[in-house]
Order: structure tokens, then C-alpha cells, then sequence
């Protein structure tokens, strides 16, 4: 049926259009407090929203601090191998005690031998002592350049060796050992080998000359 | 779309309560009628008309102002919720079905002549008939008699399309007649 055709019917059904109208006036009145019970109502419901929308506000900011805190500790730990020569180099430390006392060591003595047999207490506990050299020993042999060389590394070369507790200002200040001291010492090894090469190198020079 | 309405949806989108209260004011009468015509009792009128409003207010920004008007939309709000409380919570009513009124047969001529010659007795009987229609059917009615609304704003209230309205209220002015037939016997 098309539109108007309805719209005639609409007109033609007088009765109905009276009974209708007879029927919304019979309709309960609207009660007139009922608007302010729904204002109410909203507003009930719309105070706890807020409230619950805070608390995640702040839960949110308390797990990204945590994230960062995390981040900061984490990445902060992880240093170069060339940090703590770095911070040995440019900051003056005071005097350290060698962990190795063996002033006049056998010449192309295996470093081992000499490590493992000859470590003395000095300020720290002769356990740790031990322990750093163990480490220092381990890791020369896997050192990229000429692993055969360091291997018959000269025992006086060993006694110039010096084990730090190499650590940063910031783990100095809070107390928190955030730096790998045999990872200073190796480099320490490593310089001291170079330098040796040069003596050497500088040595059969004036010998030709 | 009126400024009037314009001004008032912006205030609803920012949850205004000037805005809300405007709206309350001037669509609260007419959506309470919507309710009480098919939920005659007060407190769960009450109910329902609340919870058309706490609806209205949170979905605003879903209104589209080129499908419909804001009255028609409300009033589709307040159609389903209505709908929604009566199949939840249904009312004893006697329905058509029930009556056992198939058995009438009835002309163009006659329908016409029932709804069309003016009788006060005839309007009585008709609002008698009424109130065993469907919930559904008598909203229809109402929504195209009473309130006057087009075939294509009903059929948006009521997620319809015109044609089926169109029938629809060709099949129920029928079936009010045979009530009020059955009435008369």
C-alpha cells in the first residue's frame, strides 16, 4: 500500500483516530519528580565512573614507572668492556694492592702455574682473591687475538697485573656492584702485552742500529 | 536539524546537565506516554523511562541526524526498551489469537463503516479492542493514528521497512474490527 493511500486511511478511520485520542488522555500523568530522580540517578552513576576512571589512571602510572624503573636498572648494569679501563684511566683511585705478589717471577713460567699457586691475600679475602685470578686465567685463552701467545703469557708480565673492584661512581656511591672487574682486568693484560711488543720491537731496533 | 537541537546534541555529547535537562523537558512527556500505553503500570513506567533516558544520554554520539530526527530517535529508544521490559515482564493480556475471532469473516465495506462513520459507541468498543491487541500492534497504531507519524519513521522505530508497516496496519485494523465484532455479539 503506498504512502497515500495511508494517509487517506488515515483520515477516512475517524473513529479510530478518536478512540485513540480519548485513550492518551486516560494515559497516568507523568509524576513530577521523576526527571529529578533520573538526574539523580545519572548522577549516581556517573560519580563512581570518574572515580573508577582515577584509579586506573593511576594504576597505569604506577606500572609505567615501574617499566622505566626496570628499564633504568637494567640497561644501566650493562656496561663495555671499555667503561671500567675508561673510568680507571680518567679517575684517580687510590693506590691498589696487587692480587698477585710475586715480584720476581720465573721468566716464561705458564701463567697458569703461576695464577693458581702463587695468589696471597691482600685486602681482600684470599677466596675472592682467588677466584678473580681463576677468572682472569679463563679468560685469556678465549681473547681473540694470538690465544697461543697469551697462553705463554711471562709471569712478570702476570705480576704487573692489578685486579680492581672497577666500579662506576654511581655503584661507588649506592653501594650496588654494578661493574665486571675481570673484564678491566683482561683489558689490563692485554695493554700490558701490547706495551711489551713495543719494548721488544724497540729494543731489536737500537740492537740492528 | 534545528539550532535548538544542534546546541542540545552538543551539550549531550559534552554531558551537560543543562543539556540533559533540556532534553528531559522537552521529549520526557512524550516518551512517558510512549511507555504507559503499553506498560500501564506506574513504577515499571517509571523504571523504564529512566533507563530510556540513561540509554539516550550514553549513546548520543551514535545518532545519526541524517537517518532520523532526534523525537524519532529517542522514540525508537524508548519502542525497544518498552519491548524488551514486556518480553522480560509479560503482562496478562488476552490476545487476538485467544479470542478464537478467525472465525469472522469480514468485508472492506464493513471495516471501513466501523472506523469510518462517527459513533461514540463505536469509539468505545474501539478502545475496548484495543487492549487486546499485541504490544507491538497497538504501538503501531498509535505511532501512525495517533502521533501521526510516516510510514518510514515507523518503520525506524520499530528496525522495520514501510511496506511491512503498510500491511501491517492493514492486517491490524482488520483484526480490530473483528474484536469489536466479537465484542458486539
Amino acid at each position: 500500500m503506498k504512502e497515500e493511500d495511508m494517509n487517506h486511511l488515515r483520515q477516512q478511520d475517524k473513529n479510530l483516530r478518536e478512540a485513540l485520542q480519548q485513550e492518551e488522555a486516560a494515559l497516568p500523568q507523568m509524576p513530577a519528580d521523576l526527571n529529578a530522580r533520573l538526574m539523580q540517578r545519572i548522577e549516581e552513576q556517573t560519580a563512581p565512573m570518574a572515580k573508577q576512571k582515577s584509579l586506573w589512571l593511576y594504576a597505569a602510572i604506577a606500572v609505567a614507572a615501574s617499566i622505566a624503573l626496570l628499564i633504568v636498572f637494567h640497561f644501566g648494569k650493562e656496561q663495555t668492556p671499555q667503561e671500567p679501563l675508561m673510568a680507571q684511566k680518567t679517575i684517580k683511585q687510590p693506590t691498589p694492592q696487587p692480587t698477585v705478589a710475586n715480584p720476581e717471577p720465573i721468566e716464561g713460567e705458564p701463567l697458569q702455574k703461576v695464577a693458581t699457586a702463587e695468589v696471597q691475600p691482600s685486602q681482600k679475602p684470599a677466596k675472592k682473591q682467588r677466584k678473580m685470578v681463576m677468572k682472569l686465567v679463563e679468560l685469556i685463552p678465549t681473547s681473540e687475538a694470538e690465544p697461543t701467545e697469551m697462553k705463554t703469557l711471562p709471569a712478570s708480565v702476570i705480576a704487573q697485573v692489578k685486579a680492581y673492584d672497577q666500579q662506576s661512581d654511581l655503584s661507588r656511591t649506592t653501594g650496588i656492584d654494578d661493574a665486571d672487574p675481570f673484564v678491566a682486568m683482561a683489558a689490563q693484560v692485554d695493554d700490558i702485552r701490547q706495551r711489551g711488543k713495543r719494548l721488544e720491537e724497540e729494543i731489536l731496533q737500537s740492537m740492528q742500529n | 536539524m534545528t539550532e535548538t537541537e544542534v546546541s542540545l546534541i552538543e551539550g549531550l555529547l559534552k554531558q551537560k546537565r543543562s543539556a540533559q535537562q533540556q532534553m528531559l523537558d522537552c521529549y520526557g512527556r512524550d516518551v512517558f506516554a510512549q511507555i504507559t500505553r503499553l506498560i500501564p503500570a506506574i513504577e515499571d513506567a517509571e523504571e523504564v523511562y529512566q533507563d530510556v533516558f540513561v540509554k539516550v544520554f550514553r549513546n548520543i554520539g551514535k545518532y545519526d541526524a541524517e537517518k532520523s530526527s532526534l523525537r524519532t530517535w529517542v522514540s525508537r529508544i524508548a519502542y525497544n526498551e518498552t519491548i524488551s521490559f514486556l518480553r522480560k515482564k509479560p503482562t496478562a493480556v488476552i490476545s487476538y489469537e485467544d479470542l478464537g475471532i478467525d472465525a469472522y469473516a469480514l468485508t472492506d465495506a464493513e471495516v471501513e463503516e466501523t472506523f469510518g462513520q462517527p459513533n461514540a459507541e463505536t469509539v468505545q468498543l474501539i478502545r475496548a479492542a484495543l487492549k487486546h491487541l499485541p504490544p507491538d500492534e497497538r504501538a503501531i497504531i498509535t505511532m501512525f493514528y495517533y502521533e501521526e507519524m510516516s510510514l518510514k519513521e515507523i518503520a525506524y522505530v520499530t528496525e522495520s521497512i514501510p511496506t511491512t508497516i503498510a500491511s501491517k496496519l492493514s492486517r491490524t485494523r482488520r483484526k480490530l474490527c473483528k474484536i469489536i465484532k466479537m465484542i458486539q455479539s
